[in-house]
């Protein structure tokens, strides 16, 4: 990737990474590792060490919560849940991100 | 909680240092969040380096913690080191003037023939100090060099930089011209300060670890110089009433120097205070030796501080990690 290419991508990915994390533990939750690799697979992140100071804020917030869960076998792990604040602000985004995303589209689209 | 290998331990560490300044609850939270990532990883079996690189420098993802908490930015650590050295710095400025215009007597200070450690009914305790002879304003005057550090540290960081060199230079040149009477007591003063710009000059230019160790093993056998001198003394009659309590206290001081030489933790605090307290023992209670302890202990100091500056800068900006940020 150009480092044009990769400014455009941090920036973008910046913006709604927190949004792809409540939409990722809209469906179910899961511990750090496993939401890295989801939003990895996904391209959605780059460096996954930011998603960390993320989830902090999050949870500082109250859109996610952390709970400690220890299987039969293995180790306790600490998982992220979305909250009710965290399913409203998910809505408002998706909201918007239809609007922009369609206008962003159609922009692209129109010939000069 | 399960040890890391060890790449992934120091990671920690250095992540844990990087994030010095936010909230506990947030600093605890990204850590151990982390932690469970590498041990999560680790479990399954991945390639520590390639997790590890996947992370991010430990720098970076303080960055990312600093922005998402609306914290400024963390200020830069060869400017940290600066800073703590010049108020090192400027204490020891406060405390030399106090002894200039306090304790001191205000005649050049005879240095032959002494034979004693400690002297008895030593004569410069009846002469009358610096205050006494010329009254409060003259007394004030040594106060000018901590007014000038202090003033240093005010500026913003460019011009600070510059005015760090200055000041060494300037104070330096003042305690050899005046020497032969005060300025010798600005010796410790003038280390000090040149070690708040070489220190930091160090880990500015990328902390060489060949300058770093060689700075080192140096400032060890300049440690470990006094009591050479002492022994010297001995051998030449000069110094005759070495007792037990002498070569007790010339084998800790040795062994400091080995200590520091090995870079054992805690012992550049350890040496710093030591000097500390010889500079102190020498104002009080050195009698006409009080300008060697008072530059011995001035020489422990401005190395141990050093020392510890320098292991804190190596701890607040990692060496660029092997992998490096993506």
């Amino acid at each position: 990737m150009g480092i044009e290419e990769d400014r455009i991508a941090t920036n973008i990915r910046k913006g709604v990474l927190e949004y792809c994390v409540l939409a990722l533990l809209a469906q179910r939750e899961m511990y750090g590792l496993e939401l890295a690799d989801d939003l990895v697979s996904r391209g959605l992140t780059a460096g996954e060490g930011s998603l960390y100071p993320l989830l902090a804020r999050m949870r500082d917030a109250g859109v996610v919560t952390t709970h400690w869960v220890a299987p039969e076998t293995g180790r306790a792990r600490r998982y992220y849940a979305i909250t009710d604040t965290g399913r409203t602000q998910l809505r408002t985004f998706a909201d918007i991100w239809a609007t922009t995303a369609s206008q962003v589209d159609d922009l692209l689209k129109e010939k000069p | 909680m399960t040890a890391l290998p060890p790449p992934a331990e120091r990671y920690l560490r250095d992540l844990a240092t990087a994030l010095d300044g936010l909230p506990d609850a947030s600093r605890e939270a990204i850590v151990d969040d982390i932690r469970a990532h590498l041990a999560d990883a680790a479990a399954e079996g991945r390639d520590m380096d390639a997790t590890i690189a996947g992370l991010g420098s430990p720098a970076s993802v303080a960055r990312d913690a600093r922005e998402q908490l609306g914290l400024p930015a963390a200020s830069d650590p060869a400017d940290r080191i600066r800073r703590f050295l010049h108020w090192t710095a400027a204490a020891l400025a406060l405390v030399t003037a106090a002894i200039v215009s306090f304790v001191m007597p205000s005649y050049a200070i005879e240095q032959e023939g002494v034979g004693m450690i400690g002297g008895t009914g030593d004569p410069l305790q009846t002469a009358s100090t610096l205050f006494e002879d010329y009254g409060l304003g003259v007394a004030l005057l040594p106060l000018i060099p901590v007014a000038v550090v202090l003033v240093q540290l005010k500026l913003s960081r460019g011009p600070r930089r510059i005015a760090g060199w200055v000041i060494a230079a300037a104070i330096s040149v003042f305690a050899i011209i005046g020497g032969a009477s005060v300025g010798g007591f600005y010796v410790p003063l003038a280390l000090m300060l040149w070690a708040a710009v070489l220190v930091p000059w160090w880990v500015a230019s990328g902390r060489s670890p060949v300058l770093g160790r060689i700075a080192r093993l140096l400032s060890a056998a300049v440690l470990a110089a006094p009591v050479f001198f002492t022994f010297g003394g001995l051998i030449t009659g000069t110094l005759q009433d070495a007792d037990h309590v002498f070569w007790l206290v010339a084998a800790v001081l040795l062994a400091l120097a080995v200590l520091f030489a090995l870079r054992v933790p805690h012992v550049d605090g350890i040496v710093g205070a030591v000097g500390a307290g010889v500079m102190l023992l020498g104002a009080v209670d050195a009698g006409l030796l009080m300008i060697a302890f008072w530059w011995a202990g001035g020489l422990w100091l401005a190395i141990g501080a050093s020392g510890a500056a320098a292991r804190h800068g190596m701890r607040l900006a990692p060496r660029t990690h092997p992998l490096g940020p993506r």
